[in-house]
């Protein structure tokens, strides 16, 4: 099943689909032939996908991920002829997949942004810190001050607080260098909603 | 021998490109010798006859650990959730799942077969208690239709239909 074909460039070239296939065959031919077909499309795949991805880095992991899921599924390739509109292909889907990827993360930053200033969440944040003396804090004052943390301050508060994630993994989801870095980032949140 | 071959031929990209495609199809074609291995299995004994996927990796997966390496590195699948999915240690429900379809793809599986497998594994681990909770049918449905999602999504990349 594939997604969507995409173009026709390259159909002139020729190569033999089953000797890149058979892992059986000659181990030279073989290679001379897997090197010629990359040599051929790598450029093509780059151009064509280059003003389609953000920074180079991205270009260069989109076309190695390309060829990953080519040499994995070269058996499903029946015609030489097919192999750029599989390539650009493939390309697309992972476009498609990033995409998807950054709505997911950018509906996160929305779920954040939303739900601390829910009064349940505000509660469920301000139980979870009362481990510290936290007990005598005016509510209203809290939910202010959770307000005005940046929204990078609440995704922490969120993930300590109401999803109780390890610091380890705080620190992996944020960016953050160590787990101590996430813990000290706790420590500066906490002093912040106090007031101290 | 890489560098050997390109001798001659109109460069296109950089040597160090060429070799990294170069190192990632070698790990390519350890699956697609593991994808042979598996048809030769099912002449024998159909796949879905066996325990679960940990069982059916079990007998196919080479005991020779820099080729199950290369394996788990072309596929993406940690190397230590493969050796515990196949030492039967792993529940596989809390495997990823595109790591799961990707393999059971590549062992040349259906998916009406990794299905059955996959939840055979799943059902001895909620069985067995072992510290993890029973699971419900609901969270096992919801299980198994991502898995069905990443299999669709492998599935999206083949050129069956070019």
């Amino acid at each position: 099943m594939v997604a969507q074909g995409v173009a026709r460039e390259g159909d002139r070239f020729r190569f033999d689909v089953s000797l890149l296939a058979d892992v059986d065959a000659d181990a030279e031919a073989r290679e001379r032939e897997w090197s010629r077909v990359y040599q051929h499309f790598t450029p093509r795949v780059r151009d064509f996908f280059a003003r389609r991805v953000g920074a180079p880095y991205e270009l260069d992991d989109l076309v190695t991920e390309i060829w990953r899921r080519v040499t994995l599924n070269i058996g499903s390739l029946s015609a030489a002829e097919a192999m750029w509109t599989w390539l650009t292909t493939i390309g697309v889907n992972l476009l498609r997949d990033a995409r998807r990827t950054r709505g997911a993360d950018a509906r996160r930053a929305e779920h954040f942004r939303v739900y601390l200033t829910e009064p349940d969440d505000q509660e469920t944040v301000l139980d979870r810190l009362a481990s510290d003396p936290t007990d005598g804090l005016d509510r209203a004052l809290f939910a202010q001050r959770l307000a005005s943390l940046s929204e990078s301050d609440r995704q922490l508060l969120w993930y300590h607080a109401v999803e109780e994630r390890p610091h380890d993994e705080i620190a992996k989801l944020l960016g953050l260098a160590s787990a101590a870095a996430s813990r000290q980032r706790l420590r500066r949140i906490r002093q912040k909603v106090r007031g101290e | 021998m890489f560098a050997a071959l390109m001798e001659g031929t109109d460069m296109t990209g950089s040597s160090s490109d060429i070799e990294r495609f170069a190192a990632m199809r070698q790990d390519a074609d350890e699956v697609l010798r593991l994808r042979k291995r598996a048809n030769q299995l099912y002449a024998e004994r159909q796949p879905a006859g066996f325990d679960g996927l940990s069982d059916l990796l079990d007998r196919l997966l080479p005991n020779d650990r820099s080729v199950e390496e290369r394996i788990a590195r072309v596929l993406r699948f940690p190397l230590q959730d493969l050796k515990g999915l196949r030492a039967s240690r792993l529940d596989p429900t809390y495997l990823a799942r595109p790591a799961i379809a990707s393999l059971a793809k590549a062992i040349g599986l259906d998916w009406e077969t990794l299905r059955t497998l996959f939840n055979r594994d799943c059902a001895r681990f909620a069985d067995a208690g072992g510290g993890l909770v029973a699971r419900s049918m609901s969270v096992q449905s919801d299980v198994e239709a991502d898995l069905r999602a990443a299999w669709d999504r492998i599935e999206m990349d083949e050129a069956t239909d070019l």
